[in-house]
């Protein structure tokens, strides 16, 4: 699936990002994200990029803006689904170690 | 004695393609220069690099470049092919430039930081080509020039 689904469950919100995760995508995803954030106020965040067929570093920033929201909100944040190209720019800025990958 | 075969780099193809600075052309821009740069026939693997060197410079025309204009500019992309195997890739605009390129470079380094950018586009463009070479006037606009040689 392109573009965003959101689930949530007992406390843990699932966001899939499928398509190419680029500045234009990121864009829309986020706001949509933030404000199922807000409304469920989840204790875990699921970044799902199983669907994803494309990222530069746009998608970078919009797992790193994640990942410090999670971090004021205390919330669990945990990605998924990164392929070897995403990692390679993970890599690149250090995020790996920092990141919950599964 | 060795005798050393000189194999002259000849230009096999070139294309100039104008793009308006809106988010939406990232894409687009992506997609003409991978079609462009498949004619060497080159790995999926290497496609991908210059799809993605070519989305962070086009990208920085769109976000940076054209910042607080009523309209947005222009993104200029003249791609061309060498017999040699090569690529290259010059993404321009006539923008704001930068001031200081060393420190735009830096990993992490952006201007842009509530736009949640992680700074990570030009050390992106150096690890996925064999060469980036930025030139930019403040106020005249930047030009990303990106070359990588398939196997
Ligand atoms: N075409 C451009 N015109 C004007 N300034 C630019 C241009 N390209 C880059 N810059 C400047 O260089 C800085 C670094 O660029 P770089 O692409 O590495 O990171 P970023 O765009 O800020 O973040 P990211 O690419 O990770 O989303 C930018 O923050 C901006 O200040
Ligand atoms: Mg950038």
């Amino acid at each position: 699936m392109d573009g965003l689904e959101i689930e949530y469950e007992n406390g843990v919100m699932r966001a899939s990002v499928g398509g190419e995760v680029d500045h234009h995508l990121c864009a829309s995803v986020r706001e949509d994200i933030d404000s199922a954030f807000f409304k469920y106020a989840p204790k875990k965040l699921i970044l799902d990029l199983t669907g994803m067929k494309f990222m530069d570093s746009s998608g970078l920033g919009l797992i790193m803006g994640r990942y410090s929201r999670c971090l004021a909100a205390e919330c669990e944040f945990i990605i998924c689904g990164v392929d070897e190209r995403a990692m390679r720019i993970l890599r690149m800025s250090g995020m790996d170690k920092v990141l919950k990958i599964k | 004695m060795i005798t050393e075969k000189k194999v002259k780099k000849e230009k096999i193809n070139e294309v100039k393609i104008t793009l308006l600075a809106v988010s939406r052309n990232e894409s687009l821009a992506r997609a003409y220069v991978s079609a462009f740069a498949a004619g060497l026939d080159p790995t999926l693997d290497e496609l991908a690099d210059i799809r993605c060197a070519v989305s962070e410079a086009v990208t920085n025309c769109v976000v940076h470049a054209y910042k607080g204009w009523e309209n947005p500019g222009k993104i200029y992309i003249n791609a061309r092919l060498y017999s040699d195997r090569t690529v290259t890739v010059e993404v321009s605009d006539r923008g704001c430039g930068i001031e200081n390129i060393e420190m735009a470079m830096t990993p992490l380094f952006t201007t842009d930081k509530e736009g949640e950018r992680s700074g990570m586009g030009f050390s992106v463009m150096k690890s996925f080509t064999d060469c980036v070479r930025v030139t930019s006037k403040p106020s005249g606009g930047t030009r990303v020039f990106m070359s990588k040689k398939f196997s």
